[in-house]
């Protein structure tokens, strides 16, 4: 069975911006290029085993911050500045996932092909909210989610339910045993007011779970 | 015309973020380099009467002296459009997000452990400021002000202590809008490349 994961809201990676998340428990970069395609790579340089996520952007390209060599789209490494005349081997090559996007989400895939059924159901058009990180397992995330929605049903890697009188549905990712991020959205086209009162709420549900340090003035 | 000394410590971030305004507004000044470690410059000498807590840094405009970094952001944004349009985001640079850089100190310069909660949850308020208020792209207003250079070196240095970018998507979006900013300058640690 292939299975499609959420792992952000795609308004949150523009063009020209790299990212690190978690699939299957293997740490992946996400990026976008100028022209707007999203790629999702294991988060490793082949050259040094940098994070590909700490680097940066340049047109269709995704440049390590470690030795600056170049990957194209396709993972191609296409420049070694340490060696500017060299064509460079066409094994250094970073695992790339299939990466999608729907209603507003990011979806990656570490299996091929991944079977796209699944993902027809998620609504094409879409409002994005907010992701939240929840330091707790997947199972709690998913019941406080319950506890604070109507008509709220877990359907896997998410779950939909009305919020405050607004149909949402929540992309659930677990990063790891202990970790469970939310990517939220809304179906259809919903009012600013509407959605920034969702960010608070869905604000509210991580912090009913994180017992986080006092701030202080030091 | 006397050119203002801006006595600076290249490794802090407080300092950091008074040369990255002074960039980005084009304030003509010069630049003395303090050896505050492992020198301890900032404690000896003239720093003595500049500076007497040591706190650094200092500018020198030829006809007063500013100390503290809050300080020296409000004398450059005075009267221009980078002044915050509300105090609190200043405030807070001045307050909670010393816990980023006292983390931080402690990591670079001592072996001791560092706890890193409070720092996490300073991190968490200002990538929520952003999400709730992304009708504005910067800290207090449609436009940047010194409180959003105020805060930017705690969140694009926060990997120092152990804090990635991963998990603040809004923080993230408007780091790279400051990198943007021209006249936007580097520190050690901070890659220029956005």
């Amino acid at each position: 069975m292939t299975v499609w994961l959420p792992v952000a809201l795609g308004r949150d990676i523009e063009p020209g911006a790299a990212t690190g998340t978690t699939v299957d428990g293997s740490s992946v970069a996400l990026w976008r290029d100028a022209g707007g395609t999203l790629h999702a790579w294991a988060d490793r340089c082949p050259h040094r085993g940098m994070r590909l996520s700490f680097g940066f952007v340049r047109d269709d390209r995704l440049v390590c911050l470690y030795h600056g060599w170049q990957f194209d789209g396709d993972g191609a490494c296409r420049h070694v500045p340490a060696h500017p005349r060299m064509e460079p081997p066409g094994s250094v090559r970073p695992t790339r996932y299939r990466a999608f996007e729907r209603g507003g989400l990011v979806w990656v895939s570490s299996a091929d092909p991944a079977d796209d059924t699944e993902l027809s159901r998620i609504p094409s058009v879409a409002t994005p909210v907010r992701s939240v990180w929840i330091r707790e397992g997947r199972e709690q995330v998913v019941d406080r989610l319950r506890s604070f929605t109507e008509d709220f049903q877990d359907k896997g890697t998410v779950a939909v339910g009305i919020l405050d009188g607004t149909a949402i549905l929540a992309g659930i990712q677990v990063v790891d045993a202990q970790t469970t991020a939310l990517h939220l959205i809304a179906p259809g086209a919903v009012p600013d007011d509407t959605v920034r009162a969702l960010v608070r709420r869905i604000h509210d549900i991580r912090e009913s779970a994180t017992a986080f340090a006092p701030v202080v003035a030091s | 015309m006397t050119i203002p000394v801006l006595h600076d410590f290249p490794l802090d971030p407080r300092c950091y973020s008074v040369r990255l305004a002074a960039s980005v507004l084009g304030y003509e000044h010069r630049i003395e380099p303090v050896d505050v470690i492992p020198g301890g410059a900032h404690l000896t000498g003239r720093y003595r009467e500049l500076t007497p807590s040591g706190v650094l840094p200092v500018l020198e405009t030829g006809t007063a002296v500013l100390v503290g970094t809050m300080a020296v952001l409000e004398h450059l944004a005075a009267g221009t459009d980078w002044a915050p349009t509300t105090p609190e985001w200043l405030t807070f640079a001045s307050g909670p997000l010393e816990h980023v850089y006292a983390c931080r100190d402690t990591a670079l310069y001592t072996t001791d452990a560092v706890d890193t909660r409070a720092a996490l949850t300073v991190l968490q308020t200002l990538d929520d400021h952003l999400a709730l208020h992304a009708d504005h792209d910067w800290f207090t207003a449609d436009r940047p002000t010194v409180a959003d250079l105020a805060l930017y070196p705690a969140a694009a240095l926060s990997r120092d202590i152990g804090i990635d970018h991963d998990t603040f998507p809004a923080l993230r979006r408007w780091m790279r809008q400051v990198k943007h900013l021209p006249g936007f300058v580097e520190m050690p640690g901070i890659p220029v490349f956005p």
